[in-house]
């Protein structure tokens, strides 16, 4: 039995996972979800935001990041659409800002926010950092149209947004590294900032927050279902919390099982 | 996720459901083994993200370079030179040309990250450990901050190459830092299985609810 477990590990491990994950897709088991400190600090910086601030939403991901990094996007919108904020939102990877435009957008309810007025979708800024940092320094020298192709003169929210210096908060979602924000927006202008992140960047993005030089993140699925809780949107990546508590308790005895089979095979060996 | 919903067209999305759905199956298909279905999903995928970023690339030049330059700005010309110089490798007699594009964009691109690195990355980084407080904190808090404060001197330590040091003392500092380091590994490579773990419920998601239950009205 022992020599067939040993053969057949991955499909095991396959076969669990895929039924820890679909059954509480199927039958939700509601777990319970304690909102973190960060993500409470994050939605409390959009809520005290004054009446008529600016919001940059910049998003850079890549469709692989998708799972993570668009109920994030969408958590934040939907919110700051409830907010009497103006919106500019603004993407320096082509991935992120098609599927900002066709997945995240129209499942946004904008409410009496008009475009033009109180929101603007700017589209894709070429340039990465570069075109980052032309952006904080002068966005209508650097993007003359929005997405659609309006001139910056039709539209009236963008004659309160010409740089870095009347942006009241910065929101950036990324994939992997947060620098280029910090170091193009929040060092030169101390634009205030909000992260958005997988969960895998934890490590490297908390120290942004502990330092000061960002106000809040909010990490991963986990992140975006507790600013769901937060927001009173009942999202679908609340139920998703089921499958992946599900799914890393099965990680977890998965990772107990190899260093016991490990340990357990290493004396077969030695005898 | 959750995002789509049938529209009034419901037979067009459950086709593109459905598709989707397949593809998810053929890229999943690849723990069974290497197969022609992984493959033509894995290109499909490569060919459609390439033809999203030619497209979008082409409309920026046109945006943000042409359409300026045509209204009169002829400030403009010389990025669009400087950057129509990248195509010149498929000229073998102009091919030199590239490689003064391609120092443009990595000379500027490293300017531009280096002028505020050292404030925002190592200057803010070191003020916010050593400015970390000791007292009138809760206990968790205390623990953490003397955690971080001990901790982070005993991991730079730690990658002192330079020179030996055959004190105990000393290497017992960099065994600390040591420790330390792979504790923080072991977080991250806990947040990457959590992050892969998240994308595997997404696909899953989609199969289940969006493209079954809600192809079947259920």
């Amino acid at each position: 039995m022992y020599s067939n477990f040993v053969k057949y590990w991955r499909q095991i491990l396959w076969i669990v996972l895929a039924i820890s994950i679909a059954f509480p897709l199927i039958y939700p088991l509601g777990l319970p979800i304690q909102v973190s400190t960060s993500t409470k600090k994050t939605y409390d910086t959009i809520q005290n935001l004054p009446k008529d601030s600016i919001v940059v939403l910049y998003v850079e991901y890549q469709s692989g990041n998708w799972p993570e990094c668009g109920p994030i996007e969408t958590s934040y919108l939907y919110h700051l659409a409830q907010r009497p904020v103006r919106i500019a939102i603004v993407s320096s990877n082509t991935e992120a800002a098609e599927l900002t435009r066709t997945r995240v957008l129209p499942v946004i309810n904008w409410g009496d926010k008009k475009y033009g007025i109180d929101w603007v979708y700017l589209g894709y800024l070429p340039g990465q950092e570069t075109g980052m940092k032309s952006f904080a320094d002068d966005v209508w020298g650097t993007l003359h149209t929005d997405f659609y192709g309006a001139s910056f003169e039709s539209l009236p929210m963008m004659a309160d947004l010409k740089s870095a210096k009347d942006i009241n908060l910065l929101v950036y979602i990324n994939s992997l590294y947060a620098d280029p924000a910090i170091r193009q927006f929040n060092t030169p202008f101390g634009t205030k900032i909000l992260l958005g992140t997988q969960i895998g960047n934890t490590i490297t993005q908390s120290p942004y927050l502990a330092s000061g030089q960002a106000a809040g993140i909010v990490l991963g699925l986990r992140g975006a279902a507790e600013y769901d809780i937060l927001i009173g949107l009942k999202a679908d990546v609340v139920i998703a919390m089921d499958s992946l508590t599900l799914s890393h308790i099965v990680a977890i005895a998965a990772i107990v099982v190899g260093n016991i089979t490990f340990y357990y095979g290493g004396r077969k060996t030695r005898k | 996720m959750g995002v789509e919903k049938l529209g009034s067209d419901k037979m067009v999305d459950v086709v593109s459901l459905t598709i989707v759905g397949l593809v998810m199956i053929m890229i999943y298909s690849y723990m069974v083994k290497d197969n022609l279905f992984y493959r033509f999903a894995e290109n499909t995928l490569t060919a459609i993200a390439i033809g999203y970023t030619a497209a979008y690339g082409v409309n920026s030049i046109l945006r943000l370079g042409i359409t300026p330059l045509i209204s009169g700005n002829l400030v403009y010309l010389i990025p669009v030179i400087i950057g129509s110089f990248v195509f010149s490798r498929y000229i073998s007699k102009y091919s030199y040309l590239n490689r003064w594009s391609l120092s443009m964009v990595v000379g500027i691109g490293s300017g531009v990250a280096m002028r505020t690195m050292i404030d925002a990355q190592i200057v803010k980084q070191i003020l916010a450990v050593i400015q970390l407080p000791l007292y009138n904190v809760s206990a968790p808090t205390f623990i953490g901050n003397l955690l971080t404060l001990t901790s982070v001197p005993c991991v730079l330590f730690y990658f002192f190459f330079t020179r030996e040091f055959k004190h105990p003392i000393m290497n017992s500092f960099r065994m600390y830092g040591r420790y330390i380091l792979m504790v923080a590994f072991g977080a991250v490579f806990a947040a990457y299985i959590t992050t892969r773990l998240s994308m595997l419920e997404d696909n899953f998601y989609f199969i289940i609810i969006t493209w079954i239950k809600a192809s079947l009205g259920l």
